[in-house]
């Protein structure tokens, strides 16, 4: 579904991206993971247009065929179905929970079905009902990464993409959004997570890939690579 | 309450639409570009000469406040494409810069073309008449101003706050990479901004050029000082704020002049500016704002 070469991006003077290569197939979840500053969220606003890769080729089979990311404009992507829950969550604070979430919806083309895809999002998170006409940035954390997630599934992806869904939230939320995105997963979504929580992540890939540097220095599968030891001492904690 | 009391507030009232509808434009085009638009002012200009154009052709009042919206949005449209779209990226400086290169260009231009002699508006003479309200009276033309100005704001505040392109706007203003990864059309809200806030500040020319009566090519400049100010009172890049900012200092101008001795009225202006630098002293987040909101 999304198959990505070579790519190289560079950021002011830095040359953030050195020839990154992955891709995500139909029905999988495919994790990224890495240090503070390898690449991985570069690496996620250049698929999603916000970033103009120097070179490479990032080809994802949208709603009507193949586009290379690497040229497509940011409403292009996404109405091709490539959706980014960003870093940080970046929901609309000055807008109630209804408002973000109908902006999700802004770049549907079925706007028909919109209200069962509510009707979906509320069930996944009820807290969004009950908190309807809340404004974001009232939001606890937890609530607002909910709402990004919402906000996400709203513009009807093919492809997900979540930059750390688990950042600043407590262990407790952290499980709770987990949960979701496994639920997710069992439905049939495809899935790019960018995770520093290596152990969490890797529980629920199918795929993986650790950037160093701008490179993919290690991929494989979740299992492999929780069982690499390169991986477990770097990025999972265990005793060198 | 005294006939001249009254005729204040509601002089004060007028004025204070007129400064309120120039403001909320400005407001909206900060809040969505974060760009202090000084040409903006230059738009109330272009209102009251496009108005004065369509009075001599003979075009019907009526039609003819529709046409001077057109014809504001458009030339809002036409500036943001021209000179703010390039820019946006720059930095704020360069954008202010801009703003202000532009309207020095609008200014020249109608200098050249209909010259620097002020004109009559040629308002309908049975504006100039009074309405008897009980015991007091009040001119027309105010009165028609307040109302005009309550719809375009009630119809403003409708898109806004009810309609997807209001929350579209709402949205790119509030968090613009956000929008972005939303499918947003960022260029096409933008100009949408431009035209709402650009129609509106057209509209004021209209009214300007039926409250004071003349008309000149330099006339832009007080309206869009005064927007400024009303923004800064009310807290720069909230409609709301602009708009109680505006009535505000529209009030406030009329009733210095009016209740202070007669010596002091060419203080007017001076006033104002005072008022300006004690909020920006005291609360330079704008009267009408909580907090200021951190910006990501």
């Amino acid at each position: 579904m999304l198959e990505v070469r070579d790519l190289h991006v560079v950021r002011g003077a830095t040359h953030v991206l050195q020839g990154v290569s992955l891709e995500v197939c139909a029905g999988e979840t495919a994790a990224l993971l890495g240090a503070n500053g390898a690449g991985k969220s570069t690496t996620l606003q250049t698929l999603s247009g916000l970033l103009r890769p120097r070179s490479g080729t990032a080809v994802f089979q949208g709603v009507d065929g193949p586009i290379d990311l690497a040229r497509a404009s940011p409403e292009a992507i996404v109405r091709q179905g490539l959706v980014q829950c960003p870093e940080g969550r970046q929901i609309f604070r000055s807008l109630t929970v209804t408002e973000n979430l109908a902006m999700g919806a802004y770049a549907r083309r079925d706007r028909a079905s919109a209200g069962a895809a509510f009707a979906q999002v509320h069930a996944l998170f009820p807290v969004l009902k009950e908190r309807a006409n809340a404004l974001g940035g009232v939001l606890s954390g937890g609530e607002q990464m909910m709402l990004a997630i919402g906000r996400g599934l709203l513009a009807a992806p093919r492809l997900l993409l979540l930059d750390e869904p688990s950042l600043g939230l407590a262990p407790q939320m952290v499980e709770r959004i987990f949960d979701v995105i496994e639920t997710l997963k069992r439905g049939g979504a495809t899935i790019l997570l960018v995770e520093q929580n290596a152990a969490i992540a890797l529980e629920i890939a199918d795929r993986a890939y650790v950037l160093e540097n701008g490179r993919v220095a290690i991929s494989g599968s979740g299992q492999e690579l929780a069982a690499d030891d390169r991986v477990r001492q770097a990025y999972l904690g265990a005793p060198a | 309450m005294s006939q001249y009391l009254f005729q204040q507030l509601v002089n004060g009232l007028s004025l204070g639409s007129l400064y309120a509808l120039v403001a909320i434009g400005f407001s909206m085009i900060y809040g969505i570009v974060r760009l202090i638009n000084f040409a903006h002012g230059d738009l109330v200009m272009v209102g009251a000469f496009a108005t004065l154009g369509m009075v001599l052709a003979g075009v019907p009042w009526p039609l003819t406040l529709v046409f001077v919206l057109l014809v504001g949005a458009l030339a809002g449209m036409a500036i943001e494409t021209a000179v703010f779209r390039p820019m946006r990226g720059a930095s704020q400086v360069t954008g202010f810069i801009a703003t202000l290169a532009v309207s020095v260009t609008i200014q020249n231009a109608a200098l050249m073309i209909l010259s620097g002699q002020p004109r009559n508006f040629l308002f309908p003479a049975f504006m100039r008449q009074r309405v008897p309200l009980g015991p007091v009276n009040a001119a027309l033309t105010d009165l028609v101003i307040i109302a005009m100005t309550f719809a375009l704001i009630a119809t403003l505040l409708f898109v806004v706050y009810r309609t997807r392109l209001g929350t579209a706007m709402r949205a790119v203003s509030d968090n613009l990479m956000a929008a972005q990864l939303m499918g947003i059309g960022v260029n096409r809200t933008i100009l949408a901004a431009f035209a709402i806030g650009s129609a509106l500040a057209a509209a004021a020319g209209l009214m300007w050029g039926g409250k004071f009566g003349q008309i000149e090519p330099l006339m832009g400049f007080a309206p869009g000082l005064k927007a400024f100010i009303a923004c800064v009172i009310g807290g720069v890049g909230s409609i709301g704020g602009a708009m109680l900012g505006g009535y505000l200092l529209g009030l406030a101008e009329v009733l210095f002049v009016g209740l202070m001795p007669p010596e002091l009225a060419g203080y007017r202006d001076t006033f104002v500016f005072l008022m300006l630098i004690v909020i920006l002293l005291v609360k330079p987040s704008g009267l009408f704002v909580r907090h200021v909101e951190e910006r990501a």
